[in-house]
């Protein structure tokens, strides 16, 4: 008897607002109540569609949809991705929140690579309520950074902005179990992000708050050795 | 009067104990549950040494036995909570808390803890007896058959003379102070096993988000003593081996192990061809054991 293994969380290094994988999360506020209908394209070309209801009446202020879970195989999903639910964000593809509510795209396991798009059910081709792959207007992109090291975070939608410079370091043995700092709210603009150089912690998150469009890709520069011990 | 008594001095007596005592091997396999965790064990022990005391009671008393622990293995396993990532606020609440919240990522699982305490020594620190005389019979032999045939097949019935406990003390059983440094190697080797999938660099991360094992194992199990003494109460209350100690002298000193056996009908001279072609055999009835603190004393009739 062991724990399952994740393979991923550790092997991926780098992130993407545009192809989501396991330490990243997308939030997005839904303003306008309605209903929705979503579209998660996958790696191989795998897709899935889900609907949310935005509604006054609930006071559900949160709603975490796994694209992993809505993309897997329904007979082996759980097992082929290490999804907890399968198939389905644990009943199915049909989710409600509340307005001013936020929707939470997040992976619970697998490769990743996702893109998810989001607009009105009742008029296709709809206008895009959101689209991952172009963040804006307050969408925030959370990132975990496990491995410590230098990075360069870069905003493909805004050529002309700078990157930024991103340090993840090992935690500082203590007395106690390491708890990761605060996450850091990072605003990406067009002129780039504030800050510009940003200091991490290992599995501290990073908030990139979208001002302008964007597209948040992390690159890994250099790996840091772990410290002697 | 009785037709025959047999009697054995205290050093005679002692020798006779010390075989049985020597003879005497006991093991056991168990599991079961407690709590947040799942146990198993596989023990086994052999006595040593003590001291040998006969009373003008009746009884025999032996003090400061060893129980010497040839297998003490046992494994413990429960629920790694592990270690999360994500879950970190994303929108702090403007009044309290988080209003939105990064989705975790939680990896741990079931995990078990194997331990060897074989060569451990622990005592039986008083055990009083009486003798006990049973007349035995060998479940196999058939029935009907003459005392010359069950001779012949080896299946002879037979008086046999056993200490009888009357008052058993185990002591629990101690560990030593090391067992500190034993549970933290396995407790990390635990789980650099159970996560084998993580690279290396990763581990000092796990090992800080982890914090101290044996703070870490205290909070999954309960533990609200010291390790040490939980390991005490594992063994001595939970597998409840002290019990077991006691059970086994019990049932195995007074019905496995006889200091002394008879054959019935006894053999007082052997079939030859030269003179009788059959053993010559007297049966053995009314045998009784006593002690005192000078000798032990056998008595039997000759019966019918």
């Amino acid at each position: 008897m062991t724990p399952a293994p994740h393979p991923y969380i550790f092997a991926q290094t780098g992130l993407d607002s545009g192809a989501l994988t396991l330490l990243g999360t997308l939030v997005h506020k839904m303003t306008e109540p309605g209903e929705y209908r979503g579209t998660v394209s996958g790696p191989a070309g795998a897709s899935a569609v889900f609907y949310l209801t935005v509604t006054k009446e609930s006071a559900v202020n949160q709603v975490n949809i796994d694209l992993a879970a809505l993309t897997a195989p329904p007979s082996s999903g759980a097992a082929d991705c290490g999804c907890p639910g399968g198939g389905s964000s644990g009943g199915g593809n049909v989710f409600t929140v509340g307005q001013h509510g936020y929707a939470v795209f997040h992976l619970s396991g697998g490769a990743g690579g996702h893109a998810v798009r989001l607009g009105r059910a009742s008029a296709e081709p709809a206008a895009k309520a959101f689209d991952s792959t172009q963040l804006k207007d307050g969408d925030i992109f959370a990132a975990s950074l496990l491995r410590p090291g230098a990075y360069k975070v870069t905003n493909t939608l805004q050529k002309g902005a700078p990157a930024a410079d991103l340090t993840v370091a090992y935690p500082q043995a203590g007395k106690g179990a390491y708890t990761p700092p605060s996450p850091l709210r990072v605003e990406c603009t067009a002129q780039g992000f504030r800050p510009s150089k940003l200091e991490l912690t290992a599995m501290q998150g990073c908030l990139f708050v979208c001002a302008a469009p964007s597209r948040i890709v992390v690159e890994l520069v250099t790996a840091l050795d772990p410290p002697a011990s | 009067m009785s037709h025959i008594t047999v009697a054995a001095s205290a050093k005679a007596f002692e020798q006779m104990f010390a075989l049985i005592r020597d003879d005497f091997h006991f093991s056991k396999t168990d599991g079961g549950s407690w709590g947040p965790f799942t146990w198993s064990y596989d023990v086994a022990f052999h006595f040593q040494g003590g001291t040998l005391q006969l009373n003008n009671d009746g009884t025999v008393e032996i003090k400061h036995l060893d129980v010497v622990w040839d297998a003490l293995e046992f494994q413990v396993c429960f629920e790694l909570p592990g270690f999360c990532i994500g879950g970190f606020c994303i929108i702090p609440d403007p009044f309290d808390g988080c209003w939105v919240s990064a989705p975790k990522i939680c990896i741990g699982g079931p995990i078990c803890l194997p331990f060897d305490l074989s060569g451990l020594v622990s005592e039986v620190d008083d055990l009083k007896a009486n003798l006990l005389a049973q007349y035995w019979v060998d479940p196999t032999r058939p029935a009907g058959i003459s005392d010359l045939t069950a001779e012949f097949m080896a299946k002879s019935n037979e008086w046999k003379v056993f200490l009888n406990p009357v008052f058993v003390d185990v002591l629990p059983i101690d560990v030593p102070a090391t067992i500190e440094n034993i549970i933290q190697n396995v407790f990390e080797q635990a789980i650099e096993n159970a996560f084998s999938w993580v690279p290396g660099w990763a581990w000092s991360i796990i090992w800080a988000l982890l914090g101290p094992l044996l703070d870490l194992l205290k909070s999954i199990l309960g533990i609200v003593e010291d390790i040490q003494n939980w390991v005490e109460d594992l063994l001595n209350s939970i597998f409840n081996l002290v019990a077991l100690i006691e059970t086994a002298i019990a049932q195995d000193f007074a019905g496995a192990y006889p200091l002394i056996t008879f054959e019935d009908p006894y053999p007082i001279l052997d079939g030859g061809p030269g003179h009788n072609p059959i053993p010559v055999k007297i049966p053995i009835r009314n045998l009784a054991a006593t002690i005192d603190a000078a000798e032990m004393v056998i008595t039997a009739d000759i019966g019918t």
